[in-house]
């Protein structure tokens, strides 16, 4: 089966993808950080590299890895009142397009999805803009599908970077 | 051939030598340190000019005829290995227009080529060729003399730690190093051969704010009760690569007390903050495998020895601070008064289990990018206070905590009371003001 032939037309896969992406970013910017974390597997993580060709957490530094572990540690701080670098807390808006959606060879739960994603963000001086790249890996399960890696690759993920406080 | 010499401060200088006096006292400096372009533009003159500034390690050009791009205060540099094995730091600037020779940030090369008018230079920076020779009438010797590109002064290593000054004058490395010497030794003993690499590329965050709180922090243990409060656990633990971070908290309430863990301070500014209460030291099956190698190369007592966690974080004033325990360095890039990039890198122990090094790697994204959830805290305390510092309330920036009362510590240099900013008092009383005043440094006041 070549690449091309596992691409899923419209179809109800994409659809239920297209949905899934777009109500994961919405979590995102409405800060329902712990529905949010409950979309990923127990084994899920959260990753964007600092190198456009990155294929580990390993292999070079990230600006995020985090399994569900860090995730919780995170998620925790960001509801501390000395959060700082959330005080005040970001406003942000994600659009997210270029939605594609292909099969996983051999893993008949798998599902591999791709997008493009700009997203805003307002703190207390001036608006920020970050772009890039989403590719998840989703599993399904009863209840919809769940993510086993978010992988955020922003278009300047090698550039240096004011502080990000939240997830992108 | 020409030295890389700094460039005279633009504009004309603004301050006197005797305006500057009076703007460092011996516990506190005024606020105009951190908000004044005219200052900044003459701690890159005479500061980053003179001193012994952090170029790159020498992992980082392992091969001949490798190279990375950095910079020592505004001088753009190119570090390389030439063909017989010896590391140079060139300027990054041809000899003839002034266009940058070198556009990306490492690789491997015999020759840079300018893209302008294709002068080219050997990874040593001697001119290789020239086309429109015949146009320049002038000896070899002087076309050698003036058309090769600029070189640093004076450049040195230390245990692979390669250091450029833009000035022949000046104390040699080893003195300028002194005590904070055994901080590398710490972190580079670590590694069961006996030797460390940046390999794991490198994170690099933006403040907006300048380039002295970074260093003023690196010397800081108590600000961690209050700036990191939000990575606390509900057992008020701050988290750690290896668990169990220090206490910091009980029930709300401040529970520790930084004072006996000490902060050591050095001739020339350097120094170290001592080890904060971890109780969990590292353990489980890569670790035990690390403390094997190292024991099989060094014996039981030494390993313990060189596992010994005394210390947190080192500052090397006034271009890097850096973790042993933790992995990583750090190198401090004075951008403009407001605005300082950090480039952080992992540290690899040669010799350690893979597992290891790549842990700290990873480790890196929780505690130090832009987006970890420490580090985070500090470039928000530090842009907050480059806001609060445009005010003309209060003229003063206060180092004035445990005056006086830092004891002769056994490695050179004096330590104090864990919350003492006697650190910060040497960096600028004895240092800052001597090297913009013109001298180089270690001044006693």
């Amino acid at each position: 089966m070549s690449a091309a032939d596992r691409v899923y037309p419209p179809s109800p896969t994409l659809d239920a993808v297209t949905a899934f992406v777009n109500r994961e970013c919405r979590l995102l910017d409405e800060r329902r950080f712990d529905d949010w974390r409950d979309l990923f597997t127990e084994d899920g993580a959260y990753w964007a590299p600092t190198r456009h060709d990155q294929k580990s957490p390993e292999e070079a530094v990230s600006l995020f890895y985090d399994d569900r572990v860090t995730m919780a540690a995170r998620i925790r701080r960001l509801k501390h009142p000395d959060v700082h670098v959330q005080v005040p807390e970001s406003r942000t808006v994600h659009l997210v397009s270029n939605i594609e959606a292909e099969a996983v060879p051999g893993e008949p739960a798998g599902v591999r999805a791709y997008a493009a994603f700009v997203m805003a963000e307002y703190r207390h001086t001036e608006p920020r803009w970050y772009a890039g790249r989403y590719e998840y890996s989703l599993r399904r399960s009863e209840d919809g599908f769940r993510i086993a890696l978010k992988k955020v690759t922003l278009v300047n993920c090698n550039a240096p970077f004011t502080s990000i406080g939240v997830y992108l | 051939m020409d030295g890389l010499m700094p460039p005279p401060a633009r504009p004309r200088p603004a301050f006197t030598d005797e305006e500057l006096r009076t703007l460092v006292r011996p516990d506190r400096v005024h606020r105009s340190l951190y908000t004044d372009p005219g200052i900044f533009d003459l701690e890159m003159e005479r500061l980053f000019g003179r001193a012994w500034i952090f170029v790159g390690h020498a992992s980082q050009v392992p091969n001949p005829h490798d190279y990375i791009t950095t910079r020592i205060g505004r001088e753009p540099v190119i570090m390389t290995r030439d063909a017989k094995g010896a590391i140079h730091v060139l300027s990054n600037r041809c000899a003839h227009r002034g266009v940058s020779v070198c556009a990306t940030d490492s690789g491997n090369t015999r020759h840079f080529k300018c893209p302008y008018h294709g002068w080219t230079y050997r990874s040593d920076g001697t001119l290789a060729s020239l086309p429109q020779r015949r146009s320049y009438p002038h000896d070899r010797a002087e076309i050698e003399s003036w058309m090769s590109l600029a070189r640093a002064a004076r450049v040195d290593e230390y245990r692979g730690f390669v250091f450029a000054s833009l000035t022949e004058e000046g104390p040699d490395l080893e003195t300028y190093l002194n005590g904070i010497r055994h901080s590398i030794d710490d972190l580079v003993d670590r590694a069961p051969d006996g030797e460390v690499a940046f390999v794991g590329g490198c994170s690099r965050y933006i403040i907006r704010a300048n380039w002295k709180l970074q260093i003023d922090n690196g010397v800081d243990l108590h600000h961690a009760t209050y700036t990191h409060v939000s990575t606390l656990d509900d057992d008020g633990r701050q988290f750690s690569r290896h668990g169990g971070g220090p206490r910091i908290m009980v029930d709300g309430k401040k529970s520790i007390d930084w004072e006996p863990f000490g902060v050591v301070g050095f001739p020339y500014g350097h120094g170290y903050q001592g080890r904060p209460p971890v109780e969990t030291l590292p353990s489980g099956p890569v670790y035990e495998e690390y403390v094997r190698r190292l024991e099989a190369r060094h014996g039981v007592d030494r390993t313990r020895q060189i596992l010994n966690y005394d210390r947190f974080n080192s500052v090397i004033w006034p271009s890097m601070t850096f973790q042993a325990f933790g992995q990583h360095i750090r190198v401090v890039r004075p951008i403009s008064v407001d605005r300082t990039e950090i480039n952080v890198f992992p540290v690899a122990l040669k010799g350690a289990p893979e597992a290891y090094n790549t842990g700290a790697i990873r480790s890196l994204a929780a505690t130090h990018s832009a987006a970890s959830m420490i580090q985070t805290d500090d470039i928000e305390v530090f842009e907050r206070a480059q806001a609060g510092l445009q005010s003309g309330a209060h003229d003063w920036v206060l180092f004035a905590g445990h005056p006086g009362s830092e004891e002769p510590w056994h490695e050179g240099g004096w330590r104090g009371q864990g919350t003492s900013e006697f650190v910060s008092r040497i960096q600028y009383a004895e240092n800052w003001i001597s090297f913009l005043c013109g001298g180089n440094g270690n001044e006693r006041g």
